[in-house]
C-alpha cells in the first residue's frame, strides 16, 4: 500500500492548484519522492471544465479578488485554460494519477485509507476532497424529465443546427449554452425570475445583448417554470414543453430541452466518508471550518463541494489548504480587503475571528457558509458610529489607510457620528442594513405628527421595505452609540435572497411582521404578531391581474407590499377608476367589515405583491391594538368618500383611467401637458435639451392625448424602475429625492433602453458644452442661442461611443425640472399619483 | 395643482393685483399735478422713469425664457407678470405724456409702445382662446398623425376608385392632385382653400373650383343614383363618398390647425421687432429729453 502525507482527490481547479502547491513545497524541501498524490478518476485533468462546451469563454470572477496559485488562470477560452494548466502540471512535475477513481475514504487524521475502484488502497495522513459537483445535475423535477431529448449537459453546440431548443435556467451554464446554440438554432431561455441576478457580469451582458439582437432568433421567457415535458412528433419536432408564465400556460414545440439548473453534491459518497451535512436540503453544503476542514479531522473540502463554484476562488482554496495542512497559517487572499473593511471595529481581533464572531452573533449569517459571508462583507459597506469627539480621530485613521493603499483597491469602513441619520423618511434608497453591534433607532411619524420610535438591536435588520417595494423609506434610521452596521447594495442582496431560501423566507417573515405591526398594531406584541404573520399569505400578480372582481363575495383583505392597484367600478357599463392603492395601503377591507360583496374591482397596474389576511388574522390583529380597527375603519370610510367624489367628477370622462393606461400607476413623478393651455411652443423640449447636453429627453408631440391631458414620451421615474434591472455597470441610481438617473459609469450596453416599457431612454453621443444666450446675442457665437459654429469635439465625443440618456428630473438644478419652469403658459406639469384626484376636480 | 388655470389666474392673479395697485398709485400721482400735465413735471419724470423701467423689464422676458437653468421664478410666473405689467404700462405711458402728442420722437416712442402692447393683447387673446379650440379641433391627434391620416384617406380613395369607371378615377385623382393645403406663412394664415379639380376626363387641364371639395363630392353624389352602375359599383361609390367626406372634414381641421398654429407664432413677428424698435426709440427719447433740461 503506497503511503502519502497528503492525498488530493479530484483534479479540478481546486485539486490542481493544491497539487501544484504541494509540488512547490516538495521542491523547496528537496524531496525526490513526492509527499502527495493527486487522484483523478478520468484520463485528463479537470473533467468538468473539459466537458464545457467547445470554445467556451471561462470567466475570472470575482474581479476584486487576486489569484493566488502556482498555476495561471485568467479569462480565456476553455481550450487555452486547459492547455495552460497542462503545461503548469508538467512544469512543476505534479504527481498525478489518472484513471484512479476513488470509491471511499476511511479513517481520520494521520490514518486515512483511500479505496480505489480497481481495489488498490492508498494510505494518507491528510485528505483534500476537491471532487466538485460534476455528474450530479439537478433535474427538471416534472413529468418527462428523463425523456431522451431532455439533456443536462451540452459539450458541442455545433452538433445542432436549425432546431428549436429550450434551455431551462438562468445561471452561467444556461446562458452560455443558450448563446452558443443560438448561432444556428432558434433558442428560448426560460428564467424562473424576472432578472438574471445569478449570472456573472460578462454573461449578463451577453445574454441581454442577445435578447435585444433582432438578428438572432433568441428569446427569454421570464418568470416562468416548467410544468411538463412530453413526446410530440408533429411538425418535425420531438418534444413539447409546457411553461407556466405570468401570461398563463405557454406551450412550445421543440427538438430538444436542455436543463441547466446547477448540480447537487454527490451526497452519498461524501456522507460515506463520515462528513455530515447541516440539513437534508439537496443544496446543503457540508459544515467546514474557516480552514476548509470538515467534521472529520484531517479531511479537507475545497471548491464547488465546499459551496463555492467559482474557479478563481477554488484555486485560491487549493493553495491555502496545502499551506494550512503544512501548518503555515497564511491569510486568505481577501484578507487585506476585509482588514480595511474592519478597520474601525473595536474588536482588535484578526479578520477570521471577526468573521467567526459575526457568524455566531447574527442569525442571518448562520445560514451562510464562511465564504458566502466573506463575499457579502466584501460587497457591502461597514458603518461604525462614534461620538462627536472621536469622529475626527476615526476619519484620520481612515484617511491614513486610503493614503497607504497604493493600488487603490481598499474600501475601508465608514465612520458615522452618533445620532446621525442613516437614511431619512421619504428617501429613495434601497440598500439593506444589518446591525452587527449596538442599536439603531427607527423613528416613524404617525398621523398626529408624533414620533413612534422602535429600537433595533444586534442581529436585527432593517431597510427591507424599500428593498422589496421600491418605495421611499418609511421613517428615519438613526445610528446610536457604538453601533456597527453592514449596508448591503440591492443587487447583492437580491442575489443572496434568490440563492438562499432560508434567508428569503426570514426576510419575508420580518417584512410581513413589521408591515402588519406598522399598519394594524403599532403597540402590539411583536411575538404575537410574528405568529399572526405566519398565518398570512404572500401573493404575486402581474400587470392586468385581478385581485378581486366587482360583484364577487370576498373574505380577504390585502395589504399591498409592492406595486400599484387600480380600483375601478362599472358605472353605466363603463369602467371608471375610483382610486389607486399603493404600497402599505389596505384594500378589500370592506369584505371583513361586514359587507362581503365586492363593490369594485382591484386590478394590478404593475407587478404587485400583497399580504393576504383572513378574518381570523385580522381579528387577532385587532385584539393586539384597538388602533388597528379604528385605522382600518377610517381608511374604509375615506375611500368610500373619495369614491363618491370621483363618481361625480368622473362621469363625463375618465381621465384617471387614461393615465393608468399610460402606465402612470407605477409612476412617482410624471410629466403631463394640459392641452387647454399648451400653445405648442415646444419650449419644454428646448429647455430639456439646453439643460441636458443638447438632447431633449422628452418628446411632447409623440405623446398620447385624452380629453385635455397629454402624456408626453418622458420618464415617469417608476416605483420599481424597469431600467434599473440588469444594468451591468450599476450606473442607474435613484436619488434620495426619487429621481432615477444614469451616471457617468454607463457603458452604453442599451439594456435600459430595451427594458424601459415607456420608450423614454435613448442611446446618444455625449454632447459638448454650449454657449450661453448672452454670447450668442453679443458676440454672435453660434447660429442659435447656445449653438457652436464648429463642433470641434464631435469626433472625440463619438469616439467614446453612445451612452444612455434619460430624464433626471433636473435633480441638479436648484429650481427643479426645466421643462415645467420654462413653460410660458403653465401647461407642462409634473404630477405624482397622489395628485390624480386633484386633476379630476376640474369640471 | 389644478388643470386649466391660465396665466391670468397664475398665483391667484397676484401680478394683476400688483398691476392694479400700480395703476391706482400712478393715477394718484397724475392727479397731484397742478400744472398742465406734462412729461417734464416731477410727476412726469416719476411716471416716465417707472414706465421705462417696466419696458426694460418686460423685454427681459425674452432672456429669462432662454435662461433654462435659471431658478428665478418660473417662465409662467414671468409671463403672467409680463401680461399685467404690460397692460398697466399703457396707462402709465399715457399718464406720463399727459395726452400731449406731436410729430416727434417722443410720440413715436409712445406709438411704438402702443403697437407692442396691442400686439401683446392680441397674443394674449390667442394664448387664452386657441389651445382649447385647437384641442377640440385636433381631437387628440398630433399634426403628424393628422397628415398621416390624410395620406391614408387619399390612398384609400384611389384604391376604391380603381374599381370604378375611368371618369370617376380621373376625378378622384385630379382632386387629390389639385387639393391645396398649407403653403407659406401668409397662405397658412389666410387658410384659403384654392383646391381645384377636373371633372372632365377628356380635358384634365380644365380645372374648376373645388373649394371645400364641394365639386368632387357633388359629382360623386350625382353619379350614385345613376342606373348605369352595377350593385357592386354602387357600394364602391357609397364607400368612396364616405372616405371623401371624412377626408374633407380632416382637410378642414388641418387647415384650421395650421391657421391657428401660425397665428400663435406670427403675432410675435410684430411684437418682438417693435419691442426692440421701442427700446431704441425710448433710448433716443430719454437722451433727447436731457437736452431740454
Amino acid at each position: 500500500m503506497s503511503k502519502y502525507h497528503i492525498v488530493i482527490i479530484g483534479s479540478g481547479p481546486a485539486g490542481l492548484s493544491a497539487a501544484a502547491r504541494a509540488a512547490y513545497h516538495d521542491q523547496q524541501a528537496g524531496r525526490t519522492e513526492p509527499s502527495y498524490v493527486l487522484l483523478e478518476g478520468f484520463s485528463r485533468i479537470s473533467k468538468t471544465i473539459d466537458e464545457y462546451q467547445k470554445g467556451k469563454h471561462v470567466m475570472a470572477e470575482p474581479g476584486f479578488i487576486d489569484l493566488r496559485s502556482d498555476l495561471n488562470f485568467e479569462i480565456n477560452t476553455r481550450e487555452r485554460i486547459l492547455d495552460e494548466w497542462n503545461r503548469g502540471v508538467q512544469e512543476s512535475k505534479v504527481n498525478i494519477r489518472y484513471n484512479a477513481e476513488v470509491v471511499g475514504v476511511e479513517g481520520s487524521q494521520g490514518d486515512f485509507t483511500i479505496n480505489l475502484k480497481n481495489g488498490e488502497k492508498i494510505s494518507a495522513e491528510f485528505v483534500v476532497l476537491g471532487i466538485g459537483l460534476q455528474g450530479n445535475p439537478r433535474k427538471l423535477g416534472v413529468a418527462g424529465e428523463d425523456l431522451s431529448d431532455v439533456a443536462y449537459t451540452l459539450s458541442d453546440p455545433d452538433e445542432f443546427k436549425e432546431q428549436t431548443i429550450v434551455v431551462i435556467g438562468a445561471g452561467d451554464a444556461a446562458i452560455e449554452n443558450a448563446l452558443a446554440l443560438a448561432r444556428n438554432n432558434k433558442v428560448y431561455i426560460v428564467n424562473r425570475r424576472s432578472e438574471f441576478s445569478r449570472a456573472k457580469e460578462g454573461n449578463l451582458n451577453a445574454v441581454l445583448a442577445a435578447i435585444n439582437n433582432k438578428r438572432l432568433d433568441f428569446s427569454c421567457i421570464y418568470d416562468a417554470g416548467v410544468s411538463e415535458v412530453r413526446e410530440y412528433t408533429q411538425d418535425g419536432c420531438k418534444l413539447q414543453i409546457d411553461l407556466k408564465t405570468p401570461d398563463g400556460l405557454k406551450t412550445i414545440s421543440c427538438h430538444r430541452v436542455i436543463g441547466r439548473l446547477g448540480a447537487i453534491a454527490p451526497r452519498d459518497f461524501v456522507e460515506k466518508c463520515g462528513i455530515t451535512f447541516p440539513s437534508d436540503k439537496p443544496d446543503a453544503i457540508p459544515v467546514l471550518s474557516s480552514k476548509y476542514e470538515s467534521n472529520v479531522p484531517g479531511l479537507y473540502i475545497i471548491g464547488a463541494l465546499a459551496g463555492y463554484p467559482l474557479i478563481k476562488q477554488a484555486m485560491n482554496q487549493g493553495y491555502d489548504v496545502i499551506e494550512f495542512i503544512l501548518g503555515n497559517n497564511i491569510r486568505p487572499v481577501d484578507h487585506e480587503l476585509l482588514a480595511a473593511r474592519f478597520a474601525l471595529l473595536p474588536y482588535h481581533r484578526d479578520v477570521e475571528e471577526v468573521i467567526e464572531l459575526l457568524q455566531q452573533q447574527i442569525p442571518m449569517f448562520r445560514q451562510m457558509n464562511a465564504l458566502l459571508l466573506r463575499e457579502l462583507l466584501n460587497e457591502s459597506d461597514l458603518h461604525v458610529s462614534f461620538p462627536k469627539a472621536e469622529m475626527a480621530e476615526a476619519q484620520r485613521s481612515l484617511d491614513q489607510l486610503v493614503r497607504n493603499d497604493t493600488r487603490g483597491r481598499l474600501r475601508p469602513s465608514i465612520a458615522v457620528m452618533e445620532g446621525d441619520f442613516l437614511f431619512r423618511n421619504e428617501d429613495y434608497s434601497n440598500t439593506f442594513f444589518t446591525i452587527l453591534e449596538g442599536e439603531v433607532d427607527i423613528r416613524v411619524k404617525n398621523k398626529e405628527g408624533k414620533y413612534l420610535t422602535f429600537t433595533l438591536g444586534p442581529g436585527q435588520f432593517f431597510g427591507e421595505m424599500s428593498l422589496i417595494s421600491g418605495r421611499p423609506r418609511n421613517g428615519d434610521a438613526i445610528a446610536k452609540k457604538d453601533c456597527i452596521l453592514l449596508e448591503t447594495p440591492r443587487r447583492t442582496m437580491l442575489k443572496l435572497v434568490n440563492s438562499n431560501d432560508e434567508i428569503r423566507l426570514g426576510i419575508d417573515w420580518v417584512f410581513i411582521t413589521r408591515a402588519l405591526q406598522g399598519f394594524f398594531a403599532p403597540r402590539g406584541n411583536v411575538f404575537d404578531i410574528r405568529q399572526i404573520a405566519h398565518a398570512t399569505k404572500l401573493n404575486r400578480y402581474v400587470k392586468g391581474d385581478y385581485l378581486y372582481k366587482e360583484g364577487e363575495r370576498g373574505d380577504k383583505l390585502f395589504l399591498i407590499r409592492s406595486g400599484t392597484v387600480n380600483l375601478q367600478k362599472n358605472i353605466g357599463g363603463v369602467p371608471i377608476s375610483l382610486s389607486q392603492a399603493k404600497t402599505a395601503q389596505v384594500i378589500g377591507e370592506m369584505a371583513l367589515l361586514g359587507s362581503p360583496l365586492r363593490h369594485e374591482s382591484a386590478i394590478a397596474v404593475s407587478q404587485v405583491e400583497t399580504i393576504e389576511l383572513s378574518q381570523d388574522a385580522l381579528n387577532a390583529l385587532f385584539a393586539q391594538d384597538e388602533v388597528g380597527r379604528t385605522k382600518v375603519e377610517e381608511a374604509a370610510a375615506q375611500r368610500l368618500l373619495t369614491n363618491t367624489d370621483v363618481q361625480t367628477y368622473n362621469q363625463r370622462n375618465n381621465r384617471v383611467s387614461f393615465l393608468m393606461d399610460q402606465g402612470l400607476g407605477e409612476a412617482t413623478n410624471a410629466l403631463v401637458i394640459d392641452t387647454k393651455l399648451c400653445v405648442g411652443c415646444d419650449n419644454c423640449e428646448v429647455a430639456c435639451a439646453e439643460t441636458h447636453g443638447g438632447i431633449s429627453r422628452l418628446n411632447r408631440k409623440a405623446g398620447v392625448g385624452f380629453a385635455d391631458l397629454q402624456v408626453p414620451v418622458a420618464c415617469r421615474h417608476c416605483e420599481i424602475p424597469h431600467c434599473m434591472k440588469d444594468c451591468p455597470a450599476n450606473a442607474i441610481h435613484r436619488a434620495p429625492s426619487g429621481e432615477v438617473f444614469i451616471d457617468d459609469s454607463c457603458i452604453g450596453c442599451g439594456n435600459c433602453e430595451s427594458n424601459c416599457v415607456y420608450d423614454v431612454i435613448h442611446m446618444a453621443y455625449p454632447q459638448r458644452e454650449k454657449n450661453s444666450v448672452w454670447s450668442w446675442m453679443f458676440l454672435g457665437l453660434g447660429s442659435r442661442p447656445g449653438e457652436k459654429p464648429v463642433d470641434k469635439k464631435k469626433q472625440a465625443s463619438e469616439a467614446q461611443g453612445k451612452k444612455a440618456v434619460k430624464c433626471d428630473s433636473c435633480k441638479d438644478l436648484s429650481g427643479g425640472p426645466a421643462c415645467v419652469r420654462s413653460c410660458p403658459t403653465g401647461a407642462a406639469k409634473r404630477i405624482s399619483p397622489d395628485q390624480f384626484i386633484d386633476i379630476l376636480k376640474v369640471q | 395643482m389644478a388643470l386649466n388655470k391660465n396665466i391670468l389666474l397664475f398665483n391667484n392673479s397676484m401680478y394683476g393685483k400688483i398691476a392694479l395697485g400700480l395703476g391706482i398709485v400712478c393715477s394718484g400721482i397724475y392727479m397731484t399735478s397742478e400744472n398742465p400735465a406734462n412729461g417734464g413735471t416731477w410727476q412726469g419724470y416719476t411716471l416716465g422713469t417707472l414706465g421705462a423701467l417696466i419696458i426694460v423689464w418686460l423685454t427681459l422676458l425674452g432672456i429669462r425664457k432662454r435662461s433654462y437653468r435659471s431658478s428665478l421664478g418660473t417662465v409662467q410666473g414671468w409671463t403672467s407678470a409680463h401680461v399685467y405689467l404690460g397692460l398697466v404700462l399703457l396707462l402709465i405711458g399715457t399718464l406720463h405724456c399727459g395726452y400731449q402728442f406731436g410729430w416727434n420722437i417722443h410720440t413715436l416712442a409712445y406709438v411704438l409702445m402702443v403697437i407692442v402692447i396691442v400686439s401683446g393683447m392680441y397674443g394674449l387673446w390667442l394664448y387664452l382662446m386657441l389651445p382649447s379650440a385647437m384641442e377640440s379641433n385636433r381631437k387628440n391627434l398630433s399634426r403628424e398623425n393628422m397628415l398621416r391620416q390624410f395620406d391614408s384617406f387619399n390612398q384609400e380613395a384611389v384604391i376604391i376608385a380603381a374599381d370604378l369607371p375611368i371618369e370617376i378615377q380621373n376625378a378622384v385623382g385630379s382632386a387629390i392632385k389639385h387639393t391645396t393645403l398649407g403653403g407659406g406663412t401668409l397662405a397658412q394664415i389666410r387658410a384659403k382653400d384654392s383646391s381645384r379639380v377636373s371633372l372632365d376626363a377628356t380635358a384634365p387641364l380644365n380645372l374648376v373650383d373645388n373649394r371645400d371639395q364641394k365639386a368632387l363630392l357633388s359629382y360623386i353624389a350625382h353619379e350614385l343614383p345613376k342606373p348605369k352602375h352595377s350593385v357592386e359599383q354602387h357600394e364602391k361609390l357609397q364607400a368612396l363618398l364616405d372616405v371623401l367626406s371624412q377626408r374633407k372634414t380632416l382637410l378642414n381641421s388641418l387647415r384650421l390647425d395650421m391657421h391657428w398654429q401660425t397665428l400663435l407664432h406670427v403675432w410675435l413677428v410684430v411684437h418682438i421687432p417693435f419691442s426692440i424698435a421701442l427700446l431704441g426709440v425710448l433710448t433716443a427719447h430719454i437722451i433727447s429729453v436731457f437736452f431740454y433740461w
